[in-house]
C-alpha cells in the first residue's frame, strides 16, 4: 500500500515536472525592431511639458502601420529631458503593441535645444494578433526636432512569446 | 473602384511619411557611419598640453592612433604604409610611431613648426594612415570653428600646463576604438568664462565646465557608436558621481555632426593637480571600450 501511494506521488510529481518543462519550452522569442516618423505635438506648461505623438512605419513582425503616443516631459533637467508616456504601435493583421516609456528614457537636446536624441526603454504592457502575449522591453532611439515638430523613433530588442 | 481606393489609401500613406521623415534632420554621426579603419588625432604643445590655437613660431605637435575592424589590431609600424598630416600650404607630416610602454594609445606622432608667415585663421589639416593591406583612412577635426586647430596672434598660457601622459600602454588590440578630448563649457557655473568656448583643452580652472566630446566604432564590424548599438557609457569622475554621456547632434545647424557629450562643472574645492577621468562604453555586443584622460585642475 505504502509503495503504491509513493508510486502515485512519484508520477505526480514526474507529470508536473513533465508540465513545466512544456511551459517553458512554449516560450519563444521575436527579435523585434520597429522604425516610424511623424508629428509631435509638445505643449509646456511652466517646466511640465505634454508630448502626443503620432507617426507611421513598419517593423519586422508588426508590419507597416502606425505608432502613436501621449507623454509628459519634465524640462527643468537640461541637457537631457527625462520623459515618461504611454503608446501604441498597430501594424497588420490586428497586431497591437502597447507599450509604457519608462523612467530612465530622455531626449537630449543640441546647444540650440532644437534637435534631440531620444534614448531609453519601453515595456510592453499589452500584445494582440501576431504578437499576442508578448512581453518584455524594448530599446528607443530617435530624433525629435522640435522646430519642426518631427521625430523619428525606433524600437528594438527581443520579446517573450 | 475598390483598387483606386486602396491607391489613395497607399499613396497618402507614402506621403505622410515622405513628408515627415524629409523634415527630421538624420543622425549624422562623426565622422561616418562606419569605419573599416579607426584613426583619430590630437593636437598638443610641446609639454603635451591639449591645445587647439598656436602662434606662429610655435610648435604644433600631432598625435594619432588608429585601428582596424574585424581584427580590431592597434596599427604599429608592422603594418602602417604610410601615416601622415597634410597641412594647406606646407609639406606633408611625417608621423612616427614613438613605442613607449606609459605614453597611453597615441603612439604616433609629428611636429610642425607654425612659419613666421602662416596664415592667422583655422588650419585645416587632415591625417591620411595606409594600411600594408592596403587599407585607407583620413581623420578631420569635429567641425565646429573654436575647437579646430587655428593660428592666432596671441595664447593664453595659463591654460598650457604641462599635461601627464595616461599611464597606461599602447594596447595591441581594442574591442571599442575611441577618439577623445576635452573643450572649455561656454556655462562655468563658479569661473569667468573664456573668452572663447569650446576649445581644446586639458587645463581647466576650478569652477569652470569641463565637457568631454568623444565618438568612436565597435570594432568589430566598424559600426560608429551611437545609442543604436551602445547599452550605456559614462565618465568615472574621481570623488564625483558618474557623468553620464549624452549621444547628440552638435555644431551650427549647416552643418550638424553627432557625437557624445558630458559637460561637468568642476567644483571650487576639486583637488588641485593632475586627475584622470575613465571613460567607459559598454555595446549591445558586451564589449567594453575605455579610455583614461589626463586633465590638469588649476586654482
Amino acid at each position: 500500500m505504502v509503495v503504491a501511494v509513493l508510486a502515485a506521488v512519484a508520477m505526480t510529481a514526474a507529470i508536473a515536472g513533465a508540465a513545466s518543462a512544456g511551459t517553458s519550452a512554449s516560450t519563444k522569442k521575436v527579435v523585434f525592431s520597429a522604425k516610424y516618423s511623424g508629428k509631435a505635438v509638445v505643449n509646456t506648461t511652466d517646466t511640465i511639458a505634454t508630448i502626443t505623438a503620432n507617426g507611421v512605419g513598419k517593423g519586422s513582425v508588426i508590419g507597416a502601420g502606425k505608432v502613436s503616443g501621449k507623454g509628459k516631459a519634465n524640462t527643468a533637467v537640461r541637457p537631457c529631458v527625462p520623459f515618461t508616456g504611454l503608446g501604441t504601435m498597430t501594424g497588420t493583421g490586428r497586431t497591437k503593441l502597447t507599450f509604457k516609456v519608462v523612467s530612465g528614457t530622455r531626449g537630449c537636446g543640441d546647444e540650440a535645444g532644437e534637435v534631440f536624441s531620444l534614448s531609453g526603454r519601453a515595456t510592453v504592457v499589452s500584445a494582440t494578433g501576431r504578437l499576442a502575449k508578448a512581453k518584455g522591453s524594448l530599446k528607443l532611439t530617435g530624433v525629435y526636432d522640435r522646430g519642426h515638430g518631427t521625430f523619428t523613433v525606433k524600437f528594438t530588442g527581443t520579446l517573450t512569446q | 473602384m475598390k483598387l483606386v481606393v486602396m491607391f489613395a489609401g497607399l499613396l497618402a500613406a507614402v506621403a505622410l511619411s515622405a513628408s515627415a521623415s524629409a523634415q527630421t534632420p538624420p543622425e549624422n554621426p562623426y565622422p561616418a557611419k562606419n569605419l573599416k579603419v579607426f584613426v583619430a588625432a590630437q593636437t598638443v604643445t610641446q609639454e603635451g598640453a591639449l591645445s587647439n590655437f598656436f602662434i606662429r613660431g610655435s610648435t604644433v605637435v600631432f598625435r594619432s592612433y588608429a585601428g582596424v575592424a574585424k581584427t580590431k589590431q592597434v596599427l604599429t609600424p608592422k603594418t602602417v604604409k604610410s601615416f601622415y598630416v597634410q597641412i594647406p600650404g606646407q609639406p606633408n607630416v611625417k608621423l612616427t610611431y614613438l613605442n613607449r610602454r606609459a605614453n597611453g594609445r597615441w603612439q604616433w606622432t609629428g611636429s610642425w613648426t607654425v612659419p613666421a608667415d602662416y596664415a592667422l585663421g583655422i588650419v585645416p589639416f587632415k591625417v591620411f594612415v595606409k594600411t600594408k593591406s592596403n587599407r585607407v583612412a583620413t581623420f578631420t577635426q569635429i567641425p565646429v570653428a573654436t575647437s579646430q586647430l587655428t593660428i592666432t596672434s596671441s595664447v593664453d598660457a595659463s591654460f598650457l600646463s604641462e599635461a601627464a601622459a595616461a599611464a597606461r600602454g599602447a594596447p595591441n588590440a581594442l574591442d571599442v576604438f575611441l577618439y577623445v578630448d576635452t573643450v572649455n563649457g561656454t556655462r562655468p557655473s563658479g569661473a569667468k568664462p573664456r573668452p572663447v568656448g569650446c576649445t581644446q583643452t586639458n587645463t581647466f580652472k576650478r569652477g569652470e565646465q569641463l565637457v568631454f566630446r568623444i565618438w568612436g566604432t565597435e570594432a568589430s564590424n566598424g559600426s560608429i557608436l551611437s545609442t543604436e548599438n551602445v547599452k550605456y557609457a559614462y565618465v568615472k569622475i574621481p570623488g564625483q558621481p558618474f557623468a553620464r554621456l549624452n549621444w547628440g547632434a552638435h555644431g551650427p545647424t549647416t552643418n550638424r555632426v553627432w557625437f557624445w557629450t558630458a559637460a561637468w562643472n568642476i567644483a571650487a574645492d576639486f583637488p588641485l593637480g593632475t586627475t584622470t577621468f575613465r571613460i567607459v562604453f559598454k555595446t549591445e555586443a558586451n564589449k567594453f571600450g575605455m579610455y583614461d584622460h589626463v586633465v590638469t585642475i588649476t586654482p
